[in-house]
């Protein structure tokens, strides 16, 4: 399915330039690109894309998928296409809630649990579930209690993009989502290589950690989704 | 109680005065049910010799070039005896917060320590201090004591976490 968004080269070669911070405002993108109204055409591509999230005061966050290679960047985008479009769910704003949503709704889950049944590395909070028909799902949870909002844990995700390799697109959402998913990404990788025919590019540092932490030698108790 | 909480409490009663920063720490403040994995940092005012965590069940053995301590139940942990991200020691004894888990105690790095050593510890390899800085400023935000965090934070990380806490905070 073609997705309707492209990577703006330009754009992300704008985005790999800014310098690591929490938030950022787009005054930061024109000390980049020069001025202002230049800085706000690429903030808008940047948003396009789905690489960054808009917060309060004009402040944005920045993924760090920003700074993987283009040709990775290009394969993330039907995964930041569907993160953008997600809708958050909550009931009882507990575990619950998953067990119930799993319960009342098929689909592909990603991300969180299924990274932690893949690689137990870490602890699962949310369920992503890539469902067939967003609308059919919303009215299933509806029906059941639950209420849309920005707080919840459990996310529909329309499904974009290819999904015949299920590890592959479950590391590539791990890049596209960013902060720890990231590290499931690496765990994913090291796990799976055989799996991956798109790899992303980790700092070395983040490989040996993510590699120490899970050979951790215990007993991990079963979390499902 | 969660796996974490539990092992948090036996290394408490297993090694004496520790304070935990990172992991623990971000979860007492965030809710037990956020995501972590499962290596431990803490805080000790004396460093106790190979001998003396042996006794006590813990094993030391080099794993890829590196001496790894674990707890005698497998978890990971790193010992900091004289600064966490330049904080001096002391100061992280004299900021700790305690926090109840069912009838026991853990002492946690205070709220302003920890966004002072997450902003210090961000860069590109370290992908989940930028969300836990982030979410400790989304959650916990309106919490900071200046005061305090003026005492331990220099002034462009001041102005770092009171324009991410601005952007953020719930």
């Amino acid at each position: 399915m073609d997705i309707g968004t492209h990577v703006d080269m330009h754009a992300m070669m704008i985005a790999q330039q800014l310098p690591q911070k929490p938030v950022y405002r787009v005054k930061d993108i024109a000390s980049v690109t020069g001025s202002l109204p230049t800085a706000y055409r690429k903030f808008w591509k940047f948003e396009e894309m789905g690489i960054v999230e808009r917060v309060k005061r004009g402040y944005f966050t920045l993924k760090e998928c920003a700074m993987q290679p283009i040709p990775v960047i290009k394969h993330l985008m039907p995964s930041l296409k569907a993160l953008k479009e997600g809708r958050t769910f909550g009931k009882y704003y507990s575990e619950t809630d998953v067990r119930i949503a799993s319960q009342l709704l098929d689909g592909f889950v990603t991300l969180d649990y299924k990274a932690y049944e893949l690689t137990r590395l870490q602890t699962p909070a949310t369920l992503y579930l890539y469902v067939n028909s967003v609308d059919n799902a919303v009215k299933v949870l509806k029906e059941n209690g639950f209420y849309e909002g920005t707080k919840g844990q459990v996310v529909l995700l329309p499904r974009y993009g290819d999904f015949t390799n299920a590890i592959q697109r479950m590391y590539l959402d791990c890049i596209a989502k960013g902060g720890r998913s990231i590290l499931d990404a690496v765990a994913i990788e090291i796990l799976y290589s055989d799996e991956l025919s798109i790899k992303g590019r980790f700092p070395v540092d983040l490989i040996e950690k993510v590699r120490e932490d899970l050979s951790l030698d215990i007993v991990n108790e079963p979390i499902t989704a | 109680m969660n796996p974490l909480q539990r092992e948090a409490i036996a290394i408490t009663k297993e090694l004496g005065d520790i304070v935990f920063v990172f992991a623990v720490a971000v979860l007492s403040y965030l809710g037990w049910r956020y995501r972590s994995t499962r290596d431990l940092d803490i805080a000790m005012a004396s460093k106790l010799t190979k001998d003396q965590l042996e006794q006590r069940g813990y094993t030391i053995f080099p794993e890829r070039g590196k001496e790894v301590i674990r707890s005698p139940r497998g978890y990971k942990i790193d010992i900091y005896t004289n600064d966490v991200s330049d904080i001096p020691i002391e100061i992280v004894f004299n900021t700790a917060r305690e926090v109840l888990i069912g009838n026991d105690t853990i002492k946690v790095a205070s709220l302003e320590l920890l966004l002072v050593a997450k902003l210090r510890a961000m860069r590109p390899s370290r992908p989940q201090d930028r969300e836990d800085f982030n979410k400790l400023c989304e959650r916990n935000g309106k919490s900071i004591d200046w005061k305090a965090l003026n005492e331990i934070a220099k002034e462009i990380e001041v102005f770092r976490i009171r324009e991410s806490v601005m952007a953020l905070a719930l």
